[in-house]
């Protein structure tokens, strides 16, 4: 009895769901206009934001860009484009700073800081929530 | 260089706690002309822990709060090119304080792919060997003592010159790798009684220092088309150099080590095993297996088995007393319970029972002597560690 107790709790934990769950916020890429490409492959924008890759296709510097809070917003960001869960991308950003490989892309307090430092800044990149006005800047396409 | 606690301490911690403030000061004048081109972060810790016995880690038989470390970390970007990056770090355990450069480099990046690196360089070996000291980055307020404690396995850094890359595909498939040559430095720990010379036979834990010169090593980490699985291999090899004089001088050193990790958003299961070998005088063997699983977005559980073995080829040990033999092994299972407030806070409570006393001793000239008398060293000994680490 003691054994089957034992398995039905371990079975119960480890058919426990992931802590982060699918998010319903929907978000969109913004880039400097002019200096950004229309649409952009989603691993490409990973290596960008995880500064892996840090020029655009025309060799011009690319400048990503976070945002500081909106935790559901880097949430759904992080799932879908980085394909971690934000624990794991902070994670990787202090294994980058610690061993001296690398910083995170600066961050921003929310939709109107992104998109004011993206429409000023040449070959810039962020995120902002699918309701933001993005008139003054280009939104690029992400290609599965 | 690691700095030695004694009549020395007082002045490097003054000059921590000096240089703090200085760049603390001075961080919003830097980030005012400055502001895409530095950064700040650092780490630290604070741990408890009692044993019921023998000193080990950072637990001793009256129980140890003296557990604490900081770290300062800097990076700057002069150049679009040219990284700067300095960590300097602080420590008091067991009544001990030491103050470190962990390390100070320049990196120039010919492409995305390929960068230069000169100084004293964070040493690439291992899962952790980079991160050696960041406790926000594993599951337990300690590395494995197997691979990571004070066997003279890796170093803080390599003092010299490098170059360091990484590839990957879009298949899934990538590579970083590092190659390097210099200097290694760093530190061992071994009873008094283990090197054989009568006048540190007293000292209930000595700490040797070691030099590898011409040092060339390598890493490379291959990453999987299965997300978050990972494999690894790291070695050196130079002309090892101790200030211990019953070891030879100049002796080649060769080490090695296999990693395999695995990490997804609950889980993390790590594994490695390598080897040390310094003949004739010794050649040691360590590995571990840790896995650690997040119930929910705070709590974790995690465990981990680790053993180390090392031999001394040219020692007849039928001629000392039957418990140096004890010295020659560790074996420790460790089992952990984890708060995490974020990913750079968490609160810790673990559990570790230890066989053997590689690094188990007793603590106090008295006890030693009193073990010379009855040749008998408790060879288990547990721990309990309450503590916090934290990152920015």
């Amino acid at each position: 009895m003691k054994h089957a107790i034992a398995v039905i709790v371990i079975a119960s934990v480890l058919a426990m769901p992931s802590f982060v769950g699918a998010q319903d916020a929907e978000f969109k890429i913004v880039g400097n206009a002019g200096t950004t490409p229309d649409s952009i492959s989603k691993s490409d924008l990973a290596r960008i934001f995880l500064k892996k890759k840090t020029k655009w296709p025309d060799r011009r510097p690319a400048t990503p860009v976070g945002q500081k809070r909106a935790p559901e917003l880097r949430t759904e960001f992080s799932n879908e484009i980085l394909g971690m869960s934000l624990d794991m991308v902070e994670s990787h950003w202090q294994a980058q700073v610690f061993s001296g490989r690398g910083t995170p892309p600066r961050v921003l307090n929310g939709d109107a800081e992104v998109i004011d430092y993206v429409r000023r800044t040449s070959g810039a990149v962020g995120y902002v929530t699918g309701s933001a006005d993005t008139s003054s800047v280009s939104v690029i396409k992400v290609i599965n | 260089m690691k700095l030695s606690s004694g009549q020395t301490t007082g002045t490097r911690l003054v000059a921590l706690a000096a240089l703090l403030v200085i760049v603390t000061a001075a961080a919003p004048a830097m980030a005012q002309s400055l502001v895409d081109d530095v950064q700040i972060h650092g780490f630290g810790g604070w741990a408890y822990a009692e044993t019921d016995g023998n000193y080990y880690s950072l637990g001793t038989n009256e129980g140890a709060w003296d557990n604490a470390d900081f770290a300062l970390n800097i990076t700057a970007e002069p150049l679009a090119k040219l990284t700067i990056v300095a960590q300097i770090r602080g420590e008091a355990i067991n009544g001990e304080d030491n103050f470190e450069l962990d390390y100070a480099f320049a990196g120039w990046a010919f492409n995305d792919n390929l960068e230069l690196r000169i100084g004293r360089v964070k040493h690439p070996f291992g899962i952790y060997g980079e991160i050696f000291a960041v406790g926000t980055l594993r599951p337990f307020y300690t590395l494995a003592q197997g691979i990571y404690g004070p066997n003279g396995f890796t170093a803080q850094a390599y003092n010299g010159v490098g170059i360091t890359g990484w590839h990957d595909w879009d298949s899934g498939w990538g590579l970083q790798y590092d190659v390097y040559v210099g200097q290694i430095e760093g530190d061992f720990e071994v009873p008094g009684l283990m090197t054989t010379v009568p006048e540190n036979f007293l000292d209930p834990r000595m700490n040797v220092g070691f030099e590898v010169n011409n040092t060339i090593g390598a890493r490379l980490m291959v990453n999987t088309p299965v997300n978050g699985l990972s494999f690894g291999l790291s070695g050196y090899t130079g002309e090892d150099h101790t200030n211990l004089d019953v070891l030879e001088e100049g002796v080649r050193r060769k080490v090695w080590l296999g990693s395999a990790s695995y990490v997804n958003r609950n889980w993390l299961v790590r594994a490695e095993y390598g080897s040390i070998d310094r003949s004739p005088d010794f050649k040691g063997n360590g590995g571990y297996i840790e896995a650690a699983f997040k119930f929910n977005k705070h709590w974790q559980l995690a465990a981990r088995y680790d053993a180390f073995n090392v031999e001394f080829p040219t020692t007849d040990f039928s001629t000392l007393p039957p418990f140096f033999l004890q010295f020659l092994d560790h074996e420790e299972a460790t089992l952990g319970l984890n708060y995490w407030f974020g990913s750079n806070l968490v609160i810790r409570l673990s559990y570790s029972q230890v066989d053997g006393n590689r690094y188990a001793f007793v603590s106090t000239p008295e006890e030693i002597m009193e073990l010379m008398v009855t040749g008998e060293l408790e060879s288990k000994t547990n721990m309990v560690l309450f503590g916090a680490q934290f990152s920015f």
